[in-house]
């Protein structure tokens, strides 16, 4: 297939036509024909799996297409390298930012140029700040350019990045899940970003799963299933059940399936008591309780404290001062092996940096969870490992070529349900969720709650911790809110809506609706 | 402006070190005042940091060519069989009457061109560092003892070189060539760009394959320049010797370069480190030794408390700011 020069759109900025690859005969991404024009924003969705990640590669210069032509202001090109995109106008940002963490800034910034040199060919460092700075500034970006970019906050360093790519002259911006690790401020102040940056004339193509993020910000918005373009039309003729359904190809219950039980005398009783616990730094006076067969929500914004509370119930790190209870015993954790054993769980945020090795197989993965109760006198017990892990497999319908598959191979989504079957297949009577359905596919997300309805169902407590505001508003019986590494507010019944919650994060009072305290 | 780009733990090991140093002098003149005047020992004392520079320039420049690669990411655990090769050739060329200026650079391009050449062959190979260098720890020792059997005419296991003229780099110049290379490579971390894009490599390659970047040759390039400096640390090892013993030259030498390297804040793994954290670790380990050779007359007490010291300082500093390590982790 080649593109006829006649059929192209005149302000078409990238062309594909015909684009496909495949990896060990599996098509990942049939032949497809697609374009992006100036001044728009594509918005890109579709499942785990669906095609979209190699699309990116694709036009990134990450892979090669098996088939296909691309064309780039109207002339062919070859995308072999990600150098050859860069030096094209082709800036690709990915949810999983890279950069050199001990280096500054500035430097970040300018890896793959010339540094400004002074006299004997020496850097100048002060330029080489200037420098950095200006494209800052010009990027709408108040970063400071001397510190470690370790040291930068999640939305800094994806500003940061965007400024990088635009600096380079990128005609095309390819953002990959950007909001996935943000809280809903810092999304918002990204989103109006990008809005900034579409008026200066810049296309982007934006991939994420937060489908209200992308009816809002693009211009038109393309559906990959299975690997297939199935459908291709302006964000305004477009709504959130519809494009669900484009996605997976049924309909899908959005809404949380959250079902509120009657109060019983097991659902009642506190699974786990939390009194002033503090840590420097971290988390101060913090107290709280959850019941059996409740899920109580735990909102606030990126480094509010919510994840460091999380990790010292669950006993990665001591406390400095305060009391905790788990089922109605007294709780000092020494290690997160103190927990699995008394019965509680914690799933990680970062699924891929602390909760799963990537280049281990399914079924090792999944029974390592309960690698105690499948040994005995120091061997384990191969065929009740493989009637469990089968089991598990089944139970949360991980979708797989089999127990040898590796973690790394599996879609977001499954490798999220993995981690919840290896956790709840010890029975825990409490469950530390910290961030579940992050960077995960509408389907699997639907899954996950119903999971967790399920288990508050059974009498299970769930501490559910999410940046997603509708989740915990939907999901939870009360939201605690956290700023600052204290607790602000405790919201529930009316007064448990987003407004309240995000505002009570912010640091203001919730008011009554229409109010601003 | 230099201390600004480091990280923080290098600038806290950095002060460290220097603390460290002062207080090992102050126990070394300690060490040398029972039975002398104040004068006396401050006399003493002169001499020992006099001959400092002589005696540490060969482990100081290997240290500044590996802390180089070591920022990359790689390492290379071959360099005490590579100045055995460098000391080989220096033999040959002295057993058959070389001028000594050829007899040094024969030295300095066998140890360089061989470190190189790990460097390509982890480039060409795509094998770990760790395990080429591993090879050319043994392969090189051999190499070495192949070249005296086969170069230097009656070789009986040893080479007593007694002309002056080929200790003169080892002995009257070292102080001012360790100046000028160490001067260079903290000049070159100050103000150029390779030293950061090796230290870029080894903090994320993935960011600088993205960037465009050439990583094979930015490892290559860590490789040639941690040569160059190994063989000038080699030219002046050799020529600091009286006699060359391939099977027992530098031996261990790898080991206690790499303890000055990951003492000066260099981080094994690469991507963090600086030439003057090295250069400081270095002075650290000489100053520990010189102050057991006074306070222990057991060599192998001495051996044994060189071991705990370095794991003291690496350990208490890690103890320290275990929490700071722990909260990165989870970062």
């Amino acid at each position: 297939m080649s593109i006829d020069p006649d059929s192209r759109n005149g302000d078409a900025l990238l062309e594909l036509s015909g684009v496909c690859r495949s990896f060990g005969g599996v098509e990942a991404l049939q032949p497809t024909t697609l374009s992006v024009v100036s001044g728009e924003i594509l918005g890109l969705v579709g499942e785990n799996g669906a095609g979209k990640s190699t699309l990116i590669r694709l036009v990134s210069g990450v892979l090669r297409p098996d088939a296909g032509e691309m064309a780039w202001r109207g002339r062919p090109v070859t995308l072999d390298s990600p150098r050859r995109a860069i030096d094209l106008g082709i800036a690709t940002i990915h949810q999983e930012l890279e950069y050199c963490g001990h280096l500054t800034v500035a430097e970040n910034m300018l890896l793959g140029e010339r540094w400004p040199r002074g006299r004997g060919g020496w850097i100048d460092w002060s330029a080489m700040q200037a420098e950095a700075r200006g494209r800052l500034e010009r990027a709408g970006c108040d970063v400071a350019v001397d510190v470690e970019f370790a040291r930068l906050s999640a939305v800094e360093k994806q500003l940061v990045a965007i400024a990088t790519s635009l600096s380079r002259d990128a005609g095309l911006l390819i953002l990959d899940e950007p909001t996935a690790s943000l809280a809903a401020p810092d999304a918002r102040r990204l989103i109006d970003h990008l809005k900034t940056i579409r008026e200066s004339g810049v296309a982007i193509i934006y991939v994420s799963h937060r489908l209200d993020e992308v009816l809002e910000l693009s211009t038109r918005v393309a559906v990959l299933r299975d690997g297939e373009l199935v459908h291709l039309a302006d964000a305004a003729e477009l709504d959130g059940p519809g494009l669900v359904h484009e996605m997976i190809g049924r309909p899908v219950q959005q809404a949380f399936p959250r079902t509120r039980h009657q109060p019983d005398v097991d659902h009642e009783k506190v699974v786990l008591r939390v009194e002033d616990l503090a840590r420097e730094g971290m988390f101060e006076q913090v107290s709280f309780q959850v019941r059996g067969g409740e899920v109580v929500g735990l909102a606030g914004l990126v480094g509010a404290g919510r994840s460091e509370l999380a990790r010292a119930i669950y006993g990665l790190y001591g406390v400095d001062s305060g009391t905790m209870e788990l089922l109605g015993r007294p709780w000092r954790p020494r290690s997160p092996w103190d927990a699995l054993q008394a019965g509680l769980v914690y799933l990680p945020e970062e699924r891929k940096r602390h909760g799963l090795v990537a280049d281990h197989g399914l079924s090792p993965s999944l029974a390592i969870g309960i690698r105690d109760r499948l040994t005995r006198w120091g061997l384990v017990c191969r065929t009740e490992e493989r009637r469990r892990v089968a089991g598990m497999i089944s139970a949360y319908d991980i979708r797989c070529s089999g127990p040898d598959q590796l973690v790394g191979t599996l879609s977001g989504g499954n490798q999220q349900k993995a981690l919840l079957a290896r956790w709840l297949e010890r029975d825990p009577r409490v469950l530390v969720l910290d961030e579940p359905t992050r960077g995960v596919d509408v389907g699997a997300k639907a899954e996950i709650h119903s999971v967790i309805d399920r288990l508050a169902a059974a009498g299970h407590g769930v501490l559910l911790i999410s940046s997603d505001l509708p989740e915990v508003v939907g999901m939870s019986d009360r939201v605690l809110v956290m700023s600052r590494g204290t607790l602000v507010a405790e919201l529930s019944g009316e007064s448990q809506t987003e407004r309240d919650v995000l505002q009570a994060a912010a640091g203001l009072v919730p008011g009554p609706a229409g109010e601003t305290a | 402006m230099m201390l600004d780009r480091m990280t923080a733990p290098v600038r806290r090991r950095m002060a460290w070190l220097v603390a460290g140093n002062v207080a090992l002098l102050l126990v070394i003149f300690s060490c040398l005042l029972p039975g002398d005047t104040i004068s006396g020992a401050v006399s003493r004392l002169g001499t020992v940091l006099a001959d400092t520079p002589r005696n540490i320039a060969p482990e100081m420049l290997a240290a500044i060519g590996l802390t180089a690669i070591i920022w990359t990411g790689a390492i290379d655990l071959s360099i005490g069989s590579v100045l055995a090769v460098g000391g080989a050739v220096f033999a040959m060329g002295y057993s058959h009457g070389a001028h000594p200026a050829i007899c040094f650079a024969g030295c300095l391009l066998a140890a360089g061109g061989l470190v190189a050449c790990n460097g390509l062959l982890v480039r060409w190979l795509r094998i770990p560092a760790l395990i080429v260098t591993l090879a050319g720890l043994a392969a090189y020792r051999g190499l070495a003892l192949v070249l005296v059997n086969v170069g230097v005419p009656g070789f009986d296991g040893n080479l007593t070189v007694p002309e002056e003229i080929y200790r003169v780099p080892g002995r009257d110049w070292a102080a001012w060539i360790l100046l000028a290379a160490a001067g260079s490579a903290v000049a070159a971390e100050l103000f150029f760009r390779m030293p950061r894009l090796w230290l870029a490599h080894g903090s994320s390659s993935a960011a600088c394959r993205l960037h465009g970047l050439d990583l094979s040759r930015l490892a290559v390039s860590a490789f040639l320049f941690g040569g160059f400096y190994l063989g000038l640390g080699g030219v002046l090892y050799v020529s600091n010797q009286q006699t060359i013993d391939p099977a027992r030259m530098a031996l261990g030498f790898e080991l206690s370069v790499i303890a000055a390297v990951v003492l000066g804040g260099t981080n094994i793994f690469g991507g963090e480190g600086s030439f003057l954290g090295t250069l400081l670790g270095v002075l650290f380990l000489y100053l520990a030794r010189q102050t057991l050779l006074y306070a222990l007359d057991d060599v192998h007490a001495r051996q044994a408390f060189e071991g705990a010291l370095i794991l003291g300082v690496i350990g208490f500093d890690c103890v320290l700011h275990r929490g700071e390590h722990r909260m990165e982790e989870l970062k």
